[in-house]
């Protein structure tokens, strides 16, 4: 059969059931037939997995010739478990309809042993598995064997693994797949973002080969999509600041009122959490049709939150962005989007949810929890106008995974460091990886150290004599596949009722601010806490009337690059014309207010305010950047302007903009006339600036555990490792004063720099600050813009001194309070 | 001497080392907990890369308290080893040649593997040593009468401060009638006390004791 009759069967096939391909598919099948790699943009529910098992189907009969199909074909993978069954469902389907005779397996998390184990006698011709359990299967022995016939490699939801070390691992994975399987093509499939070329060549990594034979296929359709804010039925009443946005409970209930079923997003779990009592406590009739899904709440309860969807059980869900990707959910009529979406992708991901059936649009409301995130509404609109979409940033030059990667195919076949090495810089993260940091690579895995020891007693990975570095022990095999993998959870404790019935987890730090009888809000309901025993904290009903409501660390997002700059774009339209829009004529008495007492800068100026209060003088920037770049960007212009005199500061930000508040007066002129946002030694001097070892030695929790330097098995199995027990945090400071050229230690500062800071962007802005006109307020009290930034009671204090001046300093005042 | 601290302890003069050690005036004896010998070396068998070169920084920070006091006996107050012997072993030994005043050991929870490949007459094991009001043990102890020295705890605060910011560090915790002893090993971890319960505590900064309360 010729491409031609093959892709024949297929249309027959779309026929039958009256459907017409559309020209996205038909490019897809064209183009793998023809033996091409890609990347396929089409967004959920759009048939953007017949674009690519059709022509898999349609190879495979092709090459069999009707014999029986052997081995395994094709790998699907999908960042969500929950994915997994929808895909294959699908796939079954077509191939049964086709007469060909394959099958398909899941692997992931869930698989039982028994399960994977007659998996691995005999393969199924598709695989659907996640980037973790593709890492497990090249750590088991033979893998090569057992994957030389692979035709395909697709890679589902890109988008969402693009930007995380998972995506680094599923690059290590298609350079090895590509070199044993000689017959692979490799497939992706994102959701729009701004950088969807480079995404592509991410995947497919640096071969001349591969990459003049790929395509990046495009679907035309769009959906309608439309944005509507709800706004106080009185704006007076809209609060200058606030982060619930509960004054607005009454429209969000009116829509949830008129929609069949309705997602209600919000930023936080915390924020879920208190929507989500809030709504019950003051829509009783909502009980029992109201349910909630975020992240830490137990799965089983997320899968029939799901479910319940799906059968058109509930009327509302209040969720977070655990919801943001995933099964396809046919009767949800409307989103409500809770506060700032921080980004235009993240914000059109989640409209998309809504409005699946043909020819509808989708409907997303959005609830602004202060005035100026009112602009924010009109700034999106914009940015779908014209296509503006955010860039998924790829993790570079990964030490940890690569460490871990190396161990890993040491464990199953092991590896010749010069044939390795050549695949590895043939992935877009490790191209520009030096032969020095190779070489420290290979001794960190093989010899713990760098130094030339003549007896060491290091065992992890052992180079034989024909030069195959290989892991001969049984423990460090085991320990490694336990393993395996780049998501690290953060000192998490399981909730449990007394008397059974598990509802989630919630991390250790905050239960370690409860006493027991102390009341909290945790997966809608709330709970007294009896005990902790192992790791599980046991809880029961209560009926405290003012619980806590329970918070989790991390997860703040920043507003990104893209929003910012229509942000201040909007700001300028906003001087222009007070009626443009809705949204501007909502904000008319808030932006008066900011007129009579500051000003409001047009797209060319830089704000900036100073003001006095009884705390004392206050200096206000506003270059809406996002917080974290302000984070950086306020505790380098503090630093800057102590070298000028001796002063100490307290700091506070958002993502409009940050405040330096000092006991003396800062004249505003100095940042023009000092020049104290150049960017100008800027790395330097936020070395000085930023407790970087503080945010560091965090962020090497992670690089710690991917690279294997703690071990942290499931609990049972970590009794034998008693006298293993270390953290991350020890082995930061004995790389900090005994190694400090340890490459996973530098790793640490260079993705504080990269992603906490994001000091690119940070530079870029100050670039495009030091051309803005700098329109400097003294206001007589503090203004409207200022009011979310100075009440947020997470304040920063600067702080450069040594570790021994900073104990005697904070010494000083414990003694004093 | 820079960087200690002279405390008065149950009626008694005692300095505190900012590495974690205390000597005895009048006995003329150095106290030292929780170095864990081997730990290093353990951790590398299993292949987990603790740098190598923190051996000898435990060996240097021993030396250093020894110039400083020049005491008439040594007294490890238990986990002396982390496990099994391996070559971090051997290098104590190689060490221990080069130490002139004798050496005893009170035996901590750590401290049951292969005792008997120390060579002959090398340490003094002992179980706990009372002496004159005075009782010296790895676990904390309660004996009617007696002031308890001892380690095993590995004390250390966390100490915030305004803003955001905070700082971890060893430290000396004295209550109604004991003092724990921080661990004197690299690498030995600290667990959190209770600032509450202590009368007093002292906080090993860097190369300086402070007192904290």
């Amino acid at each position: 059969m010729n491409r031609k009759e093959v892709i024949g069967i297929a249309k027959d096939w779309f026929d039958e059931r009256a459907w017409k391909p559309a020209p996205f598919q038909r490019s897809c099948w064209d183009a793998y037939l023809s033996g091409k790699h890609g990347l396929l943009n089409a967004p959920t529910g759009s048939g953007k997995t017949l674009a690519l098992w059709v022509p898999i189907v349609l190879d495979l009969i092709q090459s069999s010739k009707g014999k029986p199909v052997k081995g395994l074909k094709a790998i699907w993978i999908t960042p969500l478990k929950s994915l997994s069954n929808e895909i294959k469902i699908a796939s079954e389907r077509f191939a049964k309809d086709m007469g060909i005779d394959i099958t398909v397996g899941i692997r992931n998390g869930d698989t039982s042993t028994s399960e994977r184990a007659r998996q691995r006698r005999n393969f199924p011709t598709l695989l659907i598995t996640t980037p973790e359990s593709l890492h497990l299967l090249l750590a088991s022995k033979d893998y090569q064997q057992k994957m030389k016939g692979l035709k395909a490699f697709v890679v589902d939801e890109w988008h969402e693994l693009i930007g995380s070390k998972r995506g680094v691992q599923i690059e290590l994975a298609t350079s090895r797949l590509l070199s044993i399987a000689p017959k692979l093509r490799v497939w992706g499939i994102s959701a729009t973002i701004g950088n969807l070329e480079q995404a592509m060549q991410v995947l497919l990594g640096t071969r001349q080969a591969v990459l003049e034979q790929s395509i990046l296929v495009r679907s035309k359709k769009k959906k309608k999509i439309t944005i509507e804010s709800l706004t106080p039925m009185k704006m007076d009443a809209f609060p200058w600041r606030g982060h619930l946005g509960l004054h607005q409970i009454e429209q969000v209930a009116a829509v949830i009122e008129k929609s069949k079923t309705t997602l209600v997003f919000t930023n936080t779990r915390s924020q879920c959490e208190s929507w989500f009592q809030a709504l019950l406590e003051q829509y009783s009739d909502l009980a029992g049709v109201i349910a909630m899904h975020h992240g830490s709440i137990e799965k089983e309860m997320r899968l029939w939150v799901e479910q319940a969807i799906r059968d058109e059980k509930l009327k509302v869900v209040v969720c977070t962005s655990s919801l943001d990707l995933g099964v396809d959910f046919a009767p949800v009529e409307s989103i409500v989007q809770i506060g700032s979406p921080k980004g235009v992708a993240r914000f059109l991901q989640r409209a998309g949810r809504s409005g699946h059936a043909p020819g509808k649009s989708s409907r997303i409301y959005f609830v602004p929890t202060y005035s100026l995130e009112l602009l924010e509404a009109k700034a999106i609109r914009t940015a779908v106008e014209r296509e503006i979409m955010e860039d998924r940033k790829p993790y570079e030059l990964s030490f940890d995974v690569l460490a871990q990667y190396l161990v890993t195919l040491a464990v199953s076949d092991g590896f010749y460091p010069d044939q390795i090495l050549e695949e590895i810089l043939q992935t877009h993260a490790f191209q520009y990886l030096d032969l020095n940091e190779w070489q420290w690579i290979l001794n960190y895995i093989s010899k713990g150290s760098q130094s030339m020891e003549a007896y060491d007693e290091f065992r992890r990975v052992e180079v034989l004599e024909d030069g195959m570095f290989k892991v001969n022990s049984r423990r460090v095999a085991m320990r490694h596949r336990m393993q395996i993998g780049t998501i690290v959870g953060d000192g998490e404790l399981r909730v449990k009722f007394v008397k059974g019935g598990y509802l989630g987890t919630v991390e250790e730090w905050f239960l370690s601010k409860l006493e027991p009888g102390d009341s909290f809000i945790f997966a809608g309901r709330v709970l007294q806490l009896v005990r902790i025993r192992e790791m599980i904290a046991q809880v029961k009903i209560s009926r405290a009337k003012k619980p806590k409501v329970v918070s989790w660390m991390g997860g703040r997002m920043t507003l990104s690059a893209q929003l910012g700059a229509l942000l201040r774009e909007e700001m300028q339209n906003m001087k222009e014309n007070r009626n443009a829009c809705k949204e501007f004529k909502a904000l008319s008495s808030f932006l008066e207010k900011q007129e009579a007492l500051s000003a409001i800068p047009s797209s060319n100026q830089l704000l900036i305010e100073s003001f006095e209060s009884r705390e004392g003088h206050h200096l206000l920037v506003y270059p809406f950047e996002g917080r974290y770049v302000h984070e950086a960007m306020c505790a380098l212009l503090a630093y800057r302007i102590s070298q000028e005199f001796p002063i100490s500061f307290s700091l506070a930000y958002n993502d409009y903009g940050f405040e330096i508040l000092s006991d003396q007066y800062v004249d505003p002129e100095l940042i023009r006339s000092k020049a104290l946002l150049r960017v100008e030694d800027m790395h330097e001097d936020l070395l000085e600036s930023v407790n970087a070892a503080e945010i560091a030695k965090r962020t090497f929790r992670d690089i710690a555990v991917i690279s294997g330097l703690v071990f942290t098995g499931p609990p049972d199995k970590r009794k034998k490792d008693k006298h293993l027990q270390s953290s991350a945090q020890m082995f930061f400071s004995v790389f900090e004063d005994y190694e400090p050229e340890n490459l996973l230690f530098n790793q640490a500062y260079s993705e504080v720099y990269a992603y906490q800071f994001q000091q690119e962007r940070m530079e870029q802005a100050m670039q495009r600050m030091s051309k803005q006109e700098l329109l400097i307020q003294s206001c007589p009290k503090p203004s409207p813009f200022s009011f979310p930034i100075i009440t947020d009671r997470l304040r920063a204090r600067m702080s450069s001194e040594a570790l021994g001046d900073k104990i005697k300093r904070m010494i000083a005042e414990y003694t004093k309070a | 001497m820079e960087g200690t601290l002279k405390i008065s302890i149950a009626n008694e003069e005692m300095i505190l080392h900012p590495y974690g050690a205390v000597y005895w005036i009048r006995m003329d004896m150095v106290l030292i907990a929780d170095l864990h010998i081997g730990k290093i070396e353990h951790f590398r068998k299993s292949g987990l890369a603790v740098p190598a070169g923190i051996v000898e920084g435990n060996f240097q920070r021993l030396n250093k308290v020894l110039d400083t006091f020049k005491p008439a006996h040594i007294y490890f107050l238990g986990d002396l080893f982390h496990s099994k012997k391996n070559s971090g072993w051997d290098r104590f030994f190689k060490w221990m040649e080069t130490v002139s005043v004798p050496v005893n050991l009170i035996l901590g929870n750590h401290d049951r593997h292969d005792l008997k490949s120390i060579p002959e007459g090398l340490i003094n094991m002992i179980s706990d040593l009372d002496i004159d009001r005075f009782l010296l043990s790895h676990h904390p102890e309660e004996h009617a009468g007696k002031f308890n020295i001892c380690g095993h705890i590995h004390p250390g605060v966390v100490i915030r401060g305004r803003g955001k910011s905070y700082a971890k560090s060893a430290c000396f915790a004295v209550e109604e009638n004991r003092l724990v002893l921080p661990a004197f090993g690299v690498f030995t971890g600290l667990h959190p006390i209770d600032l509450e319960k202590c009368a007093a505590v002292y906080v090993c900064a860097e190369d300086e004791v402070l007192r904290l309360k």
